[in-house]
C-alpha cells in the first residue's frame, strides 16, 4: 500500500502554493516604457519559472513527507514452534559421513518449518549458539551449511553444556511450547555442567528436549538420553541409518502445534529519493533558465 | 538639466547658425530659390528668367520658397513612457527639441504655438520670445509624467481646427495611430524620441519593469537573446510606422536621448 510516513508534512504544499502566488521576490525595479510588448515576450518564460518553483517546492515537501510502500508481512505463527536444534559437531560425527547426512536432513527439516522460530547450537569440546531463535530460515540454513566438524573442537562431547546453553535461548520466550532437538552420537565427557542442572534448566524453561542418537548404540548412553527426553516430556529416538534419521525428523515435524506469539512485520520501501532527485533536476533547470543571461553575455 | 541651460544651448545653436534659416517648403514670395519652370498665366512677370527663356525659346520663370511668416505648431504627445532614459530622460530631450524649434521659429518671427497633450487636456503656450520658450521648457521638465496617457483624438482634433501650418509632432510613438488627416492639412513632421536602452534592453539582470502608465509590473530577466527578440519586434513596429509616415509625406525621424539634438534635428528636417 502506497502512503506517506509523515503525511502532515504535505500541509506545507498549501504554503508552497501561497508562497509562489503571493510571496514576490524583492528585486530592483525600474520604470520601463512599452512593457506590454516586453511582457508578451517574457510571459511564457515567467510561467515556466513559476511552474518550476512550485514543482521544486512541492517535490521537496513530498520528499520530506517520505512516500513509502508498505508491505505487511504477517507471520501466522498461531500454530508454530520455537525449536532449538542442538547438533553434535565432535570428531566422531565424521565417521560414516554422519555429519553431512545429518546436516542435509536438518536443512530439509528447517525449510519445512516455515512458520517456526529456529535456533541452532553446536557442541563438541564446548557448546556455543550459532543462531539464536529467528524466523530467518535462510540465515540458519546458511550457517548450518558452513558448520564443519571441529568448529567447537573434536575430542570431547559437551552434551550437557549444550543442553544448558540451549535452554538459555528460551529465557525471554513467551511461547507455551518450546522444543529442543538434541542430536548426538556420543556421551558427555566434559563434565562442565552436571546433567541434572541442565535438565532442571530445561524444565524450568518448559522445554521439551527430543533426543536423537545416531550411530552405534555402544557409543551413546541410551539411558541418559531417554532420561533427558522423559524428564522434559519429550521422546528419545535412535537411528542408525539415513532413512531412520529422516523418519525421526518427520515425526517431530508432525508434532502437535501450539500457539505462540503472533508476529506482524511491516516491510517499508522508501521512495523519497525519487521526488528529491526530480527536485534537483528541476532546480538545475531553474538556475539554468534564470541565469541564462550569464551564459549569453 | 536646468531649463535655462537647455534654452541657452539652443539659442547658441540657433542664433549662430545661418544654414537653417528657412524651414518652409511652401512655394511663394521669398529669396530662397527653388526651381525654374515655364511661365504660366498669373505668374509675376518680375520673376521671368530671361536668360533661361532665351536658351529654351519660351518664357521661363523663377520659383522661390515662401519667405513670409508661417504658422508653426509644436505638439508634444505627453505620455508616461517619456519618463525613461539612460543618460537623460526622454522628456529632457523633448525640452531641448522645444528649445531648438522654438528659438528657430522665434528668430524667423513665425507664429509659434506649443501644445502639450496629456490625458484629455491641452496646455497651450504661445512662443513669442525666448521667455515664453523658457516657461514652456520649465513646464515640461516639471510635468509629472507618471500615469499620464496621450490622447491621439485630442491632438488630431486640435490640429484639424488650426489653419495650415508646419506641425511638429513629438513623442515616442509607441501606439498605432492614423496621421493621414493631419498630414493632409499640414506640413507635418514627426520626431520620435527614444532611448537606446529602451530599444535594446539588455539589462543583464533580473528586474521588475514597472509600466509608468498603470503601475503594472513585468518580471524580466532580460539577456542578450530576449533583448534581441524585443528589438526585432519593436523594429518591425517602427518600420510600419515609418511606412505610414512615408505614405502620407510626413517628414519623420528618430532622435535618441544620447544624440546631439541640434544636429539630429537639422538632419531630420532637411531630409
Amino acid at each position: 500500500m502506497f502512503s506517506f510516513e509523515y503525511p502532515y508534512v504535505l500541509l506545507l504544499l498549501v504554503l508552497a502554493v501561497a508562497c509562489v502566488l503571493f510571496c514576490k521576490e524583492k528585486k530592483r525595479a525600474i520604470y520601463f516604457p512599452n512593457t506590454e510588448l516586453l511582457g508578451s515576450l517574457t510571459r511564457s518564460r515567467q510561467w515556466l519559472l513559476n511552474t518550476l518553483r512550485l514543482a521544486i517546492l512541492s517535490l521537496l515537501i513530498i520528499g520530506l513527507s517520505s512516500p513509502i510502500k508498505t508491505q505487511q508481512i504477517i507471520l501466522d505463527n498461531s500454530k508454530g514452534h520455537e525449536i532449538s536444534l542442538i547438533l553434535d559437531a565432535s570428531g566422531s560425527m565424521a565417521h560414516l559421513d554422519k555429519f553431512r547426512i545429518v546436516k542435509a536432513i536438518m536443512v530439509d527439516f528447517i525449510s519445512k518449518r516455515k512458520t517456526d522460530k529456529i535456533a541452532l547450537s553446536v557442541f563438541a569440546d564446548f557448546a556455543y549458539t550459532v543462531v539464536p531463535l529467528t524466523y530467518d530460515k535462510k540465515s540458519v540454513i546458511k550457517m548450518l551449511s558452513n558448520i564443519e566438524i571441529g568448529v567447537a573442537g573434536k575430542r570431547k562431547t559437551a552434551l550437557y553444556e549444550a543442553l544448558f546453553l540451549s535452554s538459555k535461548l528460551f529465557n525471554n520466550s513467551k511461547s507455551k511450547e518450546r522444543i529442543a532437538i538434541l542430536l548426538t552420537d556420543g556421551k558427555d565427557n566434559t563434565n562442565s555442567i552436571p546433567l541434572e542442572m541442565a535438565i532442571e534448566r530445561a524444565k524450568e524453561n518448559k522445554i521439551k528436549v527430543y533426543t536423537v542418537a545416531v550411530g552405534d548404540q555402544r557409543d551413546y548412553n541410551v539411558d541418559i538420553l531417554s532420561h533427558i527426553a522423559n524428564s522434559t516430556g519429550a521422546k528419545f529416538f535412535s537411528a542408525n541409518s539415513q532413512k531412520s534419521i529422516e523418519d525421526i525428523y518427520k515425526q517431530i515435524n508432525q508434532l502437535e502445534k501450539s500457539e505462540i506469539n503472533i508476529n506482524k512485520y511491516e516491510k517499508k520501501i522508501y521512495y523519497f529519493h525519487y521526488p528529491l532527485s526530480l527536485a534537483l533536476i528541476f532546480l538545475w533547470i531553474y538556475f539554468w533558465r534564470k541565469n541564462t543571461w550569464n551564459l549569453n553575455k | 538639466m536646468l531649463a535655462q541651460e537647455i534654452l541657452l544651448r539652443a539659442k547658441k545653436h540657433v542664433f549662430t547658425n545661418k544654414s537653417a534659416g528657412e524651414l518652409s517648403k511652401i512655394r511663394g514670395e521669398g529669396l530662397d530659390f527653388c526651381e525654374i519652370r515655364p511661365y504660366e498665366a498669373g505668374d509675376d512677370i518680375r520673376k521671368i528668367n530671361f536668360s533661361a527663356s532665351g536658351k529654351t525659346g519660351e518664357l521661363q520663370t523663377n520659383i522661390f520658397n515662401e519667405n513670409k511668416q508661417i504658422n508653426v505648431v509644436i505638439c508634444i504627445a505627453l505620455s508616461s513612457s517619456l519618463h525613461f532614459g539612460s543618460q537623460r530622460l526622454k522628456s529632457e530631450a523633448i525640452a531641448e527639441i522645444i528649445a531648438l524649434i522654438g528659438c528657430s521659429s522665434i528668430k524667423q518671427q513665425n507664429q509659434t504655438q506649443l501644445v502639450f497633450f496629456a490625458d484629455k487636456t491641452q496646455s497651450l503656450f504661445q512662443l513669442n520670445n525666448t521667455g515664453d520658450a523658457l516657461r514652456a521648457i520649465e513646464a515640461i521638465l516639471s510635468w509629472d509624467l507618471l500615469k499620464t496617457k496621450f490622447d491621439f483624438q485630442e491632438l488630431s482634433h486640435y490640429l484639424l481646427q488650426q489653419k495650415k501650418s508646419m506641425a511638429f509632432i513629438i513623442g515616442d510613438f509607441y501606439h498605432d495611430h492614423d496621421y493621414s488627416l493631419i498630414a493632409h492639412k499640414h506640413q507635418a513632421n514627426a520626431i520620435i524620441v527614444r532611448d537606446k536602452l529602451e530599444e535594446n534592453p539588455n539589462f543583464g539582470a533580473e528586474l521588475d519593469l514597472i509600466n509608468p502608465e498603470h503601475g503594472g509590473c513585468v518580471k524580466a530577466n532580460i539577456g542578450k537573446k530576449l533583448a534581441l527578440k524585443y528589438q526585432t519586434k519593436l523594429h518591425n513596429q517602427d518600420n510600419k510606422l515609418f511606412s505610414h509616415f512615408a505614405k502620407h509625406r510626413i517628414n519623420a525621424g528618430k532622435l535618441y536621448t544620447c544624440d546631439n539634438a541640434f544636429i539630429k534635428l537639422s538632419q531630420i528636417l532637411r531630409s
